[in-house]
């Protein structure tokens, strides 16, 4: 049970993030940060 | 007026992460476009933009060396961004593999752009110096290009989570959301195309190559979605396999956030992908690549909308509480990532200062 609620945790945390980086990246853009990968 | 916007905001989340696949599924069922393959070995120019990586680069020329493919149908272009003596060493030990250019630094664009100038060979093949090919990424590669509706290839990228690796405290949750992108872009190339390619590993005909804007953040679905404005199909090919860790929480959000920064900019670099009479697959990006600049927005609108509306009704009371308790989740599953993140660095101290004392008692007992 300990298990399966981390694990839905975790993905909970990775959808958020990989959603929410969207509002970030507007800024980013916004703020002219360079990129390089 | 709440109410509307609870609903709208419902909808572009359902539509984006259930709806669209659904679409997709039953598209790609009654309308398949079958890519006609061949298996060939025609010259390809790869071309990679370094700026600091020297020991990641070495292994990358000594991969692609290694790969099934004719020597002399393959030619390799490294771009330096700037000159990094720790690069610059390695490509003059790799000197007689690799055609070296050097640029003045300015980004990964302009060194790209430098490097498809020195490209030979009418198939260029984009790669990054990080991930490794595998034996046959090539052939899988440039076996679509054979049908001359195909004007790109995006190969597969395999995250070690995937193949039973890795130790990335995110890795579950970015391993589930990387298979169900693949998922998407399979059946996109089912139907048509993709909407853009995996940076990594993505193959494209000279012929669609136009010089890319230096403030360019993705040359990966600026350059391929050029070639489909140009009514050609980029295809996805799960035959060409590059291999990447995942990097820990933070590192995946710099890279995301960068991603997602250059789906913003593309609308900008190239407005005709905005234009249903101008986009062949404009159904398909506005789906896929606008839909997900919206839904953070809309995640954010059905909170407050749900929270506004909850005495209401005790179906928005509902909609709201199951909220708050997917946030509460995900703030936990923040907390257990940082724990790993700690225990991974205790345990990386601990080897160090072992390796530490170990090399003191070698000096002691040798000297």
């Amino acid at each position: 049970m300990i298990n399966t609620v981390d694990r839905v945790a975790r993905i909970a945390f990775a959808f958020v993030l990989l959603n929410y980086a969207a509002v970030a990246g507007l800024f980013a853009l916004g703020l002219k940060r360079p990129v390089w990968r | 007026m709440t109410p509307w916007i609870f609903w709208a905001s419902a909808a572009v989340v359902l539509y984006v992460y259930i709806g669209y696949p659904v679409l997709l599924l039953v598209w790609s069922r009654l309308r398949p476009k079958p890519v006609h393959l061949h298996a060939g070995e025609p010259p390809v120019s790869v071309i990679i933009a370094v700026v600091d990586e020297a020991e990641a680069l070495d292994r990358k020329i000594v991969n692609l060396r290694s790969l099934d493919y004719p020597a002399s149908h393959l030619q390799i272009v490294v771009v330096s961004d700037g000159r990094n003596p720790r690069t610059a060493a390695v490509l003059r030990r790799r000197g007689a593999l690799v055609d070296a250019i050097y640029v003045r630094r300015g980004g990964k664009a302009q060194a790209l752009n430098a490097g498809v100038e020195a490209a030979r060979h009418d198939i260029l093949v984009f790669a990054d110096v990080r991930q490794r090919f595998d034996r046959q990424a090539l052939h899988g590669l440039v076996a679509p290009l054979a049908d001359p509706t195909v004007g790109g290839v995006s190969g597969e990228l395999m995250l070690d989570v995937e193949t039973g690796g890795g130790s990335a405290d995110i890795g579950e949750g970015l391993g589930g959301y990387w298979r169900y992108e693949k998922w998407l872009r399979r059946q996109e190339s089912t139907i048509g195309s993709t909407m853009g390619a995996t940076g990594a590993i993505y193959a494209l005909r000279k012929a669609f190559w136009r010089p890319l804007p230096a403030e360019t953040i993705l040359d990966d679905v600026l350059a391929p979605m050029r070639a489909v404005l140009a009514a050609s199909r980029v295809v996805f090919s799960s035959d060409a396999l590059a291999f990447d860790p995942v990097a820990p929480s933070g590192v995946e959000l710099r890279r995301k956030i960068r991603t997602l920064a250059g789906n913003y900019q593309i609308l900008r670099l190239e407005p005709r992908l905005l234009n249903p009479f101008r986009n062949p697959v404009w159904i398909q990006y506005m789906s896929h690549k606008v839909g997900r600049l919206l839904v953070p927005y809309a995640l954010l609108a059905l909170l407050a909308t749900s929270a506004l509306l909850v005495t209401t009704s005790p179906f928005y009371a509902l909609a709201f509480v199951a909220q708050v308790v997917f946030y509460g989740l995900a703030a936990y599953g923040a907390y257990l990532s940082r724990r790993d993140l700690r225990q991974a660095e205790t345990v990386e101290e601990a080897r160090d200062r072992e390796h530490t004392v170990n090399e003191l008692i070698k000096g002691t007992t040798t000297s």
